[in-house]
């Protein structure tokens, strides 16, 4: 609680008023994120394309190996859409207080996270994130799996500096 | 302070017992299927193999036993504020819990464990990675002061960021004893109360578990490759007698009735042995719970611990004065959605149910206006249920179209039944956004209220599937360490609550754990 001599308000709080979450402007992420996962989605077809050859090498010709690779091609066509759609959807936000992430396409999800809940913050590079100079920030909260939060495509120095401006605002937190 | 358990220290001799078994017991759980064909085949020479196994298997769990029950030691640390546990046969293992990372410390005791009257002390911490800890036998006296020892450093470690005034003022020099005296009111339930709870219990569960017994044991007798002979010959004396389809009817309904009335049985002899001997006694600083007839177990519930609280009864029950709360602790973030860190009460009566409430959050209750979901909700889940019909369509369809004079009415009854049931859902789920709470009730038979305080919010996530954007509709879901709390399709409007909340957690400086 704040000691007695802080200067003390108590004004009237109007919902209407309050800063609104919706109304931020959010920042995109790297195209490379769109890039990377096209290199993931291409490795697993590549993978599953050789299987089908071999199959198609060694069992008799037979109209279902067609309709598997027919379901296959149509899979992965649309896993780069899914992709490409995916990317324009990504974006965050930083207030004063809180950290806002926007993902998914189909399912668009936005989630708030105030700085006074974050556990702590990491920041992960993959295989992919390196040959692509692009990094991870993971947000951890206490509010498990649902909670907590990874934005992908970011560039190093950005991730890093975002990570220091969320670690600051946490360490100024405990001591107010 | 005294400085017990400063030195690393052994559990009780006859703690070896309780490890033996326990090992044992695991062992056999591993080979049951062995030990099912030594009862069931005729063979003497493997009858002798199998046997001569078990008696090595038990003698090397002695010998392992013996040596575990020698490396597990555990001392309190004040030095640097832990506790620290070290165990393993092979290879040894430290456990370091800070003082202010445990959450919780309560007893179990197992059947094995209360014949020889020792207690397992259970330490639950909040971390993510590590689990509950456990040092399964101690003699009662050291129980009782290991617990009470770690319960207040741990209270200790945290109290000046505690603002709720009832902890703050047993934080003087209490020994536990005087504890026990501030008893301000107590909670019993005596043998007739369980049973008014299991008879108006919810009895799909009890049928449920039928389900997954026979589902096991059939499991395991065709992996012996017993021949199931009763089941052949019942299915031919169905076919026999009940071929027309007034008959299937009346099987289907007789078997209804059987699954519901063992349903009923099950469901009441489960709630025996988890409730019985329910005693729940608040003292001034926090309620403490003990229940159990296998597994005996108490635990200690603070206020701040509380992430969510649950409060559910259903008609025949609200009429009894029977209500049941359940609490969500705030639990390591691996088994968050598991239930070990939900603690239920259940048979309270509504004056108690009251004392509860006004203890944990200190408040008067709060109304506000109810908001309701998009009607929208109604054709949505009457579509999701249309699913199992759909799937099960396909093959009648290619098989069996011609007994359409019985599949069409079944069909019809199931979908009025179903929109019948979603319309009454609908009308009873709600949310209020209060001054310092978020409140969602629904249920048609079993009416539940979920209520969360504000402050207790890590992060709230909003999300909008592509299909109702246009209506500006988005489904809300509230993140809390002990759980999640969600609210379907509410209408763009109501997110200006939102920032309301984000407005609480953000200026509230109180510990949220």
């Amino acid at each position: 609680m704040d000691s007695v001599e802080s200067e003390f308000t108590n004004q009237q709080i109007n919902i209407d008023l309050l800063p609104d979450h919706q109304a931020v402007d959010f920042e995109t992420i790297s195209k490379k994120k769109q890039t990377k996962s096209f290199y993931q989605i291409t490795i697993g077809l590549v993978i599953l394309l050789a299987g089908w050859g071999v199959l198609f090498y060694f069992l008799p010709a037979h109209w279902s190996l067609y309709l598997v690779l027919g379901i296959l091609l149509l899979f992965f066509g649309f896993a780069y859409l899914n992709a490409s759609l995916l990317q324009k959807k990504y974006g965050y936000a930083l207030r004063e207080k809180d950290l806002i992430y926007r993902r998914g396409y189909l399912i668009t999800k936005t989630t708030v996270i105030p700085f006074n809940r974050i556990q702590h913050v990491s920041i992960s590079r993959g295989v992919f994130d390196k040959a692509l100079g692009i990094s991870t920030l993971k947000i951890f909260t206490a509010g498990g799996q649902g909670s907590d939060v990874s934005i992908p495509g970011l560039l190093p120095n950005l991730a890093v500096n975002l990570k220091e401006a969320v670690a600051k605002k946490l360490t100024v937190e405990e001591y107010e | 302070m005294n400085k017990a358990f400063a030195k690393p220290q052994l559990q009780s001799k006859i703690g070896i017992l309780v490890i033996f078994t326990s090992s044992f017991y695991k062992v056999l759980k591993a080979v049951l299927i062995s030990f099912a064909y030594l009862l069931f085949s005729s063979n003497a020479k493997a009858k002798l193999y199998i046997l001569l196994g078990f008696g090595v298997v038990g003698l090397l769990s002695l010998i392992y036993s013996f040596f575990y029950y020698k490396k597990f030691k555990f001392h309190i640390d004040y030095e640097q504020k832990e506790f620290v546990l070290q165990k393993g046969v092979f290879s040894t293992e430290f456990i370091n819990i800070p003082f202010d990372k445990i959450q919780q410390v309560y007893f179990k005791r197992s059947i094995v464990q209360r014949i020889i009257n020792v207690y397992e002390v259970a330490i639950d911490t909040a971390g993510s990675s590590q689990k509950e800890v456990t040092i399964k036998a101690l003699s009662k006296e050291k129980a009782d002061a290991l617990r009470s020892i770690l319960m207040d450093l741990a209270a200790e470690k945290t109290t000046d960021e505690i603002e709720n005034n009832v902890e703050v003022e047993t934080d003087a020099v209490h020994t536990s004893k005087s504890k026990k005296k501030n008893v301000e009111w107590k909670h019993q339930l005596s043998i007739f109360d369980l049973l008014k709870l299991g008879l108006t219990s919810n009895y799909l569960r009890g049928i449920w578990l039928i389900f997954l017994f026979f589902g096991t044991i059939m499991n395991e007798l065709n992996q012996l490759k017993i021949e199931n002979t009763y089941v052949e010959d019942s299915a031919n004396y169905l076919a026999e007698n009940f071929s027309d389809s007034s008959g299937i009817i009346l099987v289907a309904f007789a078997a209804l009735i059987f699954t519901f009335l063992v349903g009923i049985v099950i469901s009441t002899i489960e709630i025996f042995i988890k409730y019985f001997n329910l005693t729940l006694t608040q003292t001034t600083s926090s309620l403490d719970l003990e229940m159990g007839l296998k597994t005996n177990t108490r635990t200690s519930l603070k206020p701040r611990r509380v992430q969510l609280l649950r409060l559910s009864t259903n008609p025949i029950q609200k009429r009894l004065d029977l209500y049941e709360a359940e609490v969500s602790l705030a639990s390591s973030a691996d088994n968050i959605q598991a239930q070990k860190g939900k603690i239920k009460i259940p048979g309270l009566a509504k004056e108690k149910l009251q004392k509860i409430k006004t203890f944990l959050y200190n408040r008067a209750e709060e109304t506000s206006e109810a908001i309701k979901p998009h009607r929208l909700l109604i054709v949505r889940r009457v579509m999701l249920s249309l699913i199992p019909v759909v799937i099960a369509f396909i093959p009648v369809v290619i098989f069996s179209w011609y007994e359409w004079q019985i599949i069409a009415p079944m069909v019809l009854i199931y979908v009025a039944l179903s929109v019948f049931l979603n319309k009454k859902y609908y009308d009873s789920v709600a949310i209020e956004f209060t001054e310092n709470f978020i409140i969602k009730k629904q249920g048609i038979w079993n009416q539940e209220t979920e209520i969360l305080e504000l402050f207790k919010l890590q992060s709230v996530t909003v999300k909008q599937p592509l299909w109702f954007k246009k209506r500006k509709l988005y489904n809300l879901e509230f993140h809390t360490a002990g759980g999640d709390l969600s609210f379907p399709l509410v209408h763009e409007e109501v997110l200006k609550n939102l920032n309301y909340s984000f407005y609480k957690i953000e200026t509230s400086t109180k510990a949220w754990m």
